[in-house]
C-alpha cells in the first residue's frame, strides 16, 4: 500500500521530461516536484542514479533507486533496492551499480547490478560500506566502520574469481586503517583514503600499501581529483589540496561550514557546505573554489544542508541537499557551473 | 532499618520487631548471611566486614564480583560504571540507597562507581521478587535490586580516613557519628577524593602495539551526607538524610589508532533530601512514609573545531518529587499483606530537547502478600503502574498502564537438611526515559515499554559445625526473555530510538562460600561465583547476528577471594575471570574481546592505640599480574595499581 502511494510520488518527481532543447550544451527541466527524496547520487555514462524515498514524519521509508539521463532528460525506474533490504550507499565503479546495505553494527554486503538493473553478484564487505573503486580485476570497497570501534577496513573483492579479502589494508600493512573512514579515490598510480576520526589521509599503491600517512590538521571527508592535485574537505570547514607527488598537504581554503562531497566542473570546485553539526540552524551554500588561484569565488546559495554532488557529463553541477530531517525534506538540485544558476528538480514542501 | 529489608521483613515475620532490633552485631552479620539461604528469590549480600576484608571501595568494585552481573566500566575513577543483571541491560537493575531508589527520569543511567563504601554496612542484589514485601513501590519496579545501606551509629564516634593510590588517587574521608537520648543517632560524612587518572595502557593495533597513556581521565568529586535516626523500638523509626555531590571529570573517550585527540568534559551535581517513617500502630499493623526531593544537574562539554562555536555544549536540569506511603497487615498464621502507593513527579529541562520541558507523573502501586511458615515461604505481588508523560505542543507519548506481577517460593524439603529450593516468576518491564522520548532528532515519543520476564529456579544449602567451620552454597537457572528491546536504530542518516529486539537469556548462576577457623585467631574464608549465560538475540532471522551472543555478555564469568584473617594482618586474594566477549552484536573475529583474569591482593591491619582510638591500615594492589583487558572495546582498563588507606577511629 504505502509502496503503491509512493509509486506516484515517484512517477511525478522523476518525470522530468525532454524538452527540446534550444542549447544543446544545458539541460532543460520540467517544474519541480514535491514530497520527494533523492539521495545517494552518483552517475554513470550521463545517468544520474539515487535512492529515492518517501519521508514521513514517522520515518517509515519505502526506497526505490532511481535514474535520470541529464543529457535525454529520460527517467528509469528500476526497483532494484526492493531486492537489498536495509540499503545503504550507491556507488558506481567500473561497469557496475553497486548498492550496499547496512545496519551500521553489523557488517553490510555490497550488491553490483549491470546498468540495466540485474543484480550481478554481491559478496559481504565489512561495517557501513561506503564507496567502492575498481583497479584492474579488484574492487576495492571502503567500509567506514562504527564510531569508537576502530573497524572501518578496506575491503578487496576479485571480479573474476569472486574472491574476498576483509580487511586487504590490515593484510599488506598489518595495521588497521583507522575510525570511520570516509571516502576513497583513485588517482594516477595511487589510492587516498581519507579517515575521518582519525585525521588522517592515507595514501597507498594500487595493492593497497601505504605509501605515505598524511596527518591532517581536520577531520578529512571527502575527496576529488584534478591537475595532478587530490582535494579534500575538511569538516572543520576547509579544503585542502594534495600534492600527488609529494603527498603533503600544500594548501587549504575556507569554505562553508562542515563541507561534505565536493566536485569538479569549469576548473572550479563546488564543495557542498551542509552544516551539519549545527542544527537546527543548517548551512545552505555550495563554495566554488577557482582551481588555478585556489580561492573561494563564489558562495551560491542553496537548498539546506546540501551533502551529496557531482559533475554530470554534461558538465553540470548536481547537488542533494539533505533538508533537516523533520519538515524541511532534502532537494535535488542542478547547478549551471558557468552562470551559478540553480535549478530545482524536486522542491521542498 | 538498619539491616537489609529481605532480612528484616523476614525477621519481623518471626521474631518481634524489637527483639531484632537488640541483636548485637555479630549475630546480625550471620543473620543476614541466613536472608541469602532463605531467600526465595537469589540474593546477594557484601556486608561491612566483606567491604574491609575484600578492599571495595565503591559499590562497583563489590558488585561486579557477584554471580550473574555484568559490570560496564569504562575504566579509571572516573569511568562509567552501570550494573546489568542477566544480560537484561543496565536500565532493568534498579539502585536503592537507605531504602529509596535512585531516579534519573532524563537518561535512566545510575553510575554506581559514584557510590563509596566507606560508610555502607550492606548491599544487596536480589534478582527478581524477593521476600519482603514491606518496601515502596519503586523497589518492585524492577528486574533487579542492589540496595546499599549506610551504617546506623551504634556508638558516638569520628573517623578520619585518608587514601592515596596509583595515577594521582587522593582522597579523604571524614565521618561522625553520635548517639544522643535513648532514641537518637546522627551521621554526617565527608567524602573527597581526586585522580588524575592518566594510566598507561597498550594499544594493540594489528601486528604493532604501543605503550600509551590516557588523557583527560581525571576526577575530581565531593560528597557530603547528613543523616538523623530515631529508634522508638517497636513503635516505629524514622531516617532522614541530606545529602550533596559535586564532581568534575574528564571523559577520555574510546582509544583511537591514530588519533589521541580528545576534549570532553562533564559536571554532575545532585543534592537531594529523603526522610522515612515507620510507625507500628499495633501488633500487627504498620505504617510507612517516604518523601523525597532530588535535584540533579549535569553539564557536558566538547571542544571541538568541526562545530562553528568551536564547542558543543549539553546542560541537563532535572528535579524530582516523590513519595510513598505504604501498610503492612500481619494477622498472623505466617500470612502478612501489604499496600504500598508511590507517585513521583519529574522535570527535565535539557538544551537538547528542541525547547521541550518534558515532565513524567509515575505512580506505582503494589500489593503484596507473602505466607511464611514452617518449611515454605511464598511471595505474590501485583505491581501497577501508571505513567504519563507532558511534554507540551504535539507531542503526545503513549501513557502507560500496565500491571505486573510476580511470585516466588522456597520450600525447605527435609526439616533435618538445611537445603532449600526456590522458584521464583517476574514480569517487568522499563519504560522508555525522557531521553529516549525526546531527544531532538533522535526521540521517539511512540516507543513503548521494554518487558522482561524472568524465571529462575535454584537451590540453596548452608551448614555450619559451630563456630569451626560453615558452608553456603547455592545455584540458580534461570531463563529470562527481553521483548520490545529500546534500541537507537538508523533511518537515514540519523539514529533514532525504536522499540525492536527480542533477546532469549539462558543461565546458571552458583555460589559457594565456606569458613573455617582452623586454630585460635585464625580463620579462613572463600567465597567463590560462577555465571554462564547464554543470552542471544532473537531479533530477526535474516539479520547476520541472529542468534549470536548479545554484545559485552560473556558466556562463563568467575569470581573467588580467599582471607586468612589472623592477628597479625588480614590478607586476602581476589580474582576475576570474564570470559570471551563481543564487542559488536555479530559474534566474528573482529569483534572479540579476549577473556581476562584479574588479581587483585589486599591486606589490613587494625591496631589499638591509647584509650579507645584505632587505627586501621589497609593496602591493596590491584591487578598485580598487571593484565591488559578492556570490558568496553577500545576503553582500556588500567593495569596494576596500588591503594593504600589509613583510618583513625576515635
Amino acid at each position: 500500500m504505502k509502496k503503491n502511494l509512493f509509486f506516484l510520488f515517484a512517477f511525478v518527481a522523476m518525470s522530468f521530461v525532454a524538452c527540446s532543447d534550444d542549447n544543446d550544451d544545458s539541460p532543460s527541466f520540467v517544474p519541480p516536484a514535491s514530497g520527494v527524496n533523492m539521495t545517494e547520487l552518483c552517475q554513470k555514462d550521463g545517468v544520474l542514479y539515487g535512492f529515492l524515498s518517501e519521508y514521513d514524519v514517522n520515518w517509515n521509508q519505502t526506497i526505490v533507486h532511481s535514474s535520470y539521463n541529464t543529457a535525454t532528460g529520460a527517467v528509469a525506474r528500476h526497483w532494484l533496492a526492493d531486492e537489498v533490504s536495509s540499503p545503504y550507499k550507491l556507488f558506481t565503479a567500473g561497469d557496475y551499480i553497486c548498492i550496499t546495505t547496512s545496519d551500521y553494527v553489523n557488517d553490510g554486503d555490497v550488491n553490483l547490478f549491470t546498468t540495466d538493473g540485474r543484480l550481478l553478484t554481491n559478496f559481504t564487505a565489512g561495517v557501513g560500506p561506503r564507496r567502492g573503486v575498481v583497479v584492474g580485476n579488484n574492487m576495492y570497497v571502503l567500509c567506514e566502520g562504527l564510531w569508537g570501534y576502530n573497524n572501518a577496513v578496506l575491503t578487496k573483492y576479485n571480479l573474476n574469481d569472486h574472491s574476498v579479502v576483509r580487511d586487504c589494508f590490515m593484510q599488506q600493512n598489518g595495521v588497521g586503517l583507522g575510525d570511520t573512514a570516509n571516502d576513497i579515490c583513485v588517482y594516477g598510480s595511487k589510492m587516498y583514503i581519507t579517515v575521518a576520526t582519525d585525521n588522517i589521509i592515507w595514501v597507498t599503491d594500487k595493492e593497497a600499501r601505504v605509501i605515505e600517512k598524511i596527518e591532517t590538521a581536520a577531520q578529512p571527508r571527502y575527496l576529488t581529483s584534478v591537475g595532478g592535485k587530490v582535494y579534500a574537505t575538511y569538516y572543520n570547514g576547509n579544503v585542502a589540496r594534495i600534492d600527488t607527488t609529494a603527498c603533503a598537504v600544500e594548501a587549504t581554503v575556507a569554505v562553508g561550514r562542515n563541507p561534505e562531497q565536493l566536485c569538479v566542473s569549469d576548473n572550479k570546485l563546488f564543495v557542498a557546505n551542509s552544516g551539519g553539526l549545527d542544527y537546527p540552524n543548517y548551512d545552505k551554500t555550495v563554495s566554488v573554489i577557482d582551481i588555478p588561484s585556489f580561492t573561494e569565488v563564489e558562495k551560491i546559495e542553496v537548498a539546506t544542508n546540501p551533502a551529496n554532488i557531482l559533475t554530470a557529463d554534461n558538465g553540470f553541477v548536481y547537488l542533494v541537499s539533505l533538508g533537516n530531517y523533520a519538515d524541511v525534506p532534502n532537494t535535488l538540485q542542478c547547478i549551471n557551473p558557468y552562470t551559478f544558476e540553480v535549478t530545482n528538480l524536486t522542491e521542498s514542501k | 532499618m538498619w539491616l537489609c529489608g529481605a532480612h528484616i521483613c523476614r525477621a519481623q515475620q518471626v521474631d518481634s520487631l524489637s527483639s531484632v532490633r537488640n541483636l548485637a552485631e555479630i549475630e546480625v552479620v550471620g543473620e543476614a548471611a541466613n536472608a541469602t539461604i532463605l531467600s526465595a528469590a537469589p540474593l546477594q549480600l557484601v556486608q561491612s566486614d566483606d567491604i574491609e576484608r575484600l578492599g571495595y571501595v565503591t559499590a562497583a568494585d563489590a558488585v561486579k564480583r557477584m554471580a550473574g552481573v555484568q559490570l560496564q566500566d569504562y575504566g579509571g575513577l572516573g569511568g562509567l560504571k552501570t550494573v546489568s543483571v542477566r544480560g537484561l541491560g543496565a536500565k532493568h537493575t534498579a539502585v536503592s540507597y537507605d531504602g529509596v531508589a535512585v531516579s534519573d527520569a532524563y537518561s535512566g543511567q545510575i553510575d554506581i562507581g559514584r557510590y563509596a563504601l566507606d560508610n555502607v554496612e550492606l548491599l544487596s542484589l536480589t534478582v527478581g521478587q524477593g521476600n519482603c514485601i514491606f518496601r515502596p513501590a519503586r523497589s518492585f519496579a524492577s528486574a533487579g535490586l542492589l540496595e546499599i545501606k549506610s551504617r546506623r551509629p551504634l556508638t558516638t564516634r569520628t573517623a578520619v580516613k585518608v587514601r592515596g593510590g596509583s595515577f594521582g588517587l587522593l582522597g579523604a574521608v571524614l565521618s561522625r557519628e553520635r548517639v544522643f537520648g535513648r532514641h537518637w543517632s546522627y551521621s554526617a560524612h565527608l567524602n573527597m577524593q581526586r585522580a588524575d587518572g592518566d594510566y598507561p595502557f597498550t594499544l594493540v593495533n594489528g601486528s604493532q602495539s604501543c605503550r600509551q597513556y590516557r588523557i583527560d581521565g581525571d576526577v575530581k568529586s565531593i560528597a557530603a551526607e547528613g543523616n538523623l535516626f530515631g529508634d522508638f523500638g517497636s513503635r516505629g523509626n524514622l531516617q532522614m538524610k541530606v545529602a550533596y555531590y559535586d564532581s568534575e571529570r574528564g571523559l577520555p573517550g574510546s582509544v583511537r589508532l591514530y588519533n589521541k585527540e580528545n576534549s570532553e568534559r562533564l559536571w554532575d551535581n545532585n543534592f537531594y533530601v529523603q526522610a522515612t517513617g515507620e510507625v507500628a500502630l499495633s501488633a500487627g499493623w504498620q505504617v510507612r512514609a517516604v518523601a523525597k526531593y532530588n535535584y540533579l544537574f549535569s553539564r557536558y562539554k566538547q571542544v571541538n573545531k568541526n562545530y562553528s562555536a568551536g564547542y558543543q555544549a549539553d546542560a541537563n536540569t532535572q528535579n524530582e518529587y516523590y513519595a510513598s506511603v505504604g501498610s503492612l497487615y500481619s494477622p498472623g498464621g505466617g500470612f502478612s499483606f501489604s499496600l504500598t502507593s508511590d507517585l513521583s513527579f519529574a522535570t527535565v529541562r535539557n538544551n537538547f530537547l528542541a525547547g521541550r520541558e518534558p515532565q513524567r507523573i509515575n505512580s506505582q502501586t503494589v500489593l503484596a502478600a507473602s505466607y511464611e511458615k514452617g518449611v515454605i515461604t511464598a511471595t505474590a505481588s501485583l505491581l501497577g503502574t501508571f505513567l504519563s508523560d507532558d511534554a507540551g505542543g504535539s507531542l503526545k507519548p503513549n501513557n502507560t498502564k500496565r500491571l505486573s506481577p510476580a511470585v516466588s517460593l522456597a520450600w525447605q524439603p527435609f526439616e533435618s537438611v538445611p537445603l532449600h529450593l526456590r522458584a521464583s516468576y517476574k514480569d517487568i518491564f522499563r519504560t522508555p526515559t525522557l531521553a529516549d522520548l525526546y531527544y531532538q532528532r533522535m526521540g521517539n515519543v511512540g516507543l513503548k515499554p521494554e518487558r522482561a520476564t524472568q524465571y529462575n529456579v535454584g537451590a540453596t544449602y548452608s551448614s555450619s559445625w559451630g563456630s569451626r567451620a560453615s558452608v553456603a552454597f547455592s545455584i540458580d537457572g534461570y531463563y529470562n526473555s527481553v521483548k520490545d528491546k529500546i534500541v537507537a536504530l538508523p533511518t537515514m542518516y540519523i539514529w533514532r530510538m525504536q522499540n525492536y529486539g527480542r533477546v532469549y537469556v539462558k543461565g546458571v548462576d552458583a555460589t559457594l562460600s565456606v569458613t573455617c577457623s582452623p586454630a585460635c585467631n585464625v580463620e579462613l574464608i572463600a567465597d567463590a561465583t560462577y555465571s554462564y549465560s547464554h543470552t542471544v538475540d532473537k531479533t530477526n532471522r535474516n539479520s547476520k547476528n541472529y542468534g549470536h551472543q548479545i554484545p559485552y555478555t560473556p558466556r562463563h564469568a568467575a569470581n573467588g577471594s580467599f582471607t586468612v584473617k589472623n592477628s597479625w594482618v588480614n590478607i586476602s586474594y581476589l580474582v576475576a575471570f570474564v570470559g570471551e566477549r563481543y564487542m559488536l552484536p555479530q559474534n566474528i573475529a573482529a569483534n572479540r574481546l579476549p577473556a581476562y583474569t584479574e588479581h587483585t591482593v589486599s591486606l589490613n591491619r587494625e591496631f589499638a592505640l591509647r584509650g579507645n582510638v584505632l587505627l586501621r591500615l589497609q593496602g591493596e594492589l590491584l591487578n598485580f599480574t598487571n593484565k591488559s583487558y578492556e570490558i568496553i572495546g577500545y576503553y582500556p582498563m588500567p593495569g596494576r595499581q596500588w591503594r593504600l588507606t589509613a583510618c583513625i577511629t576515635f
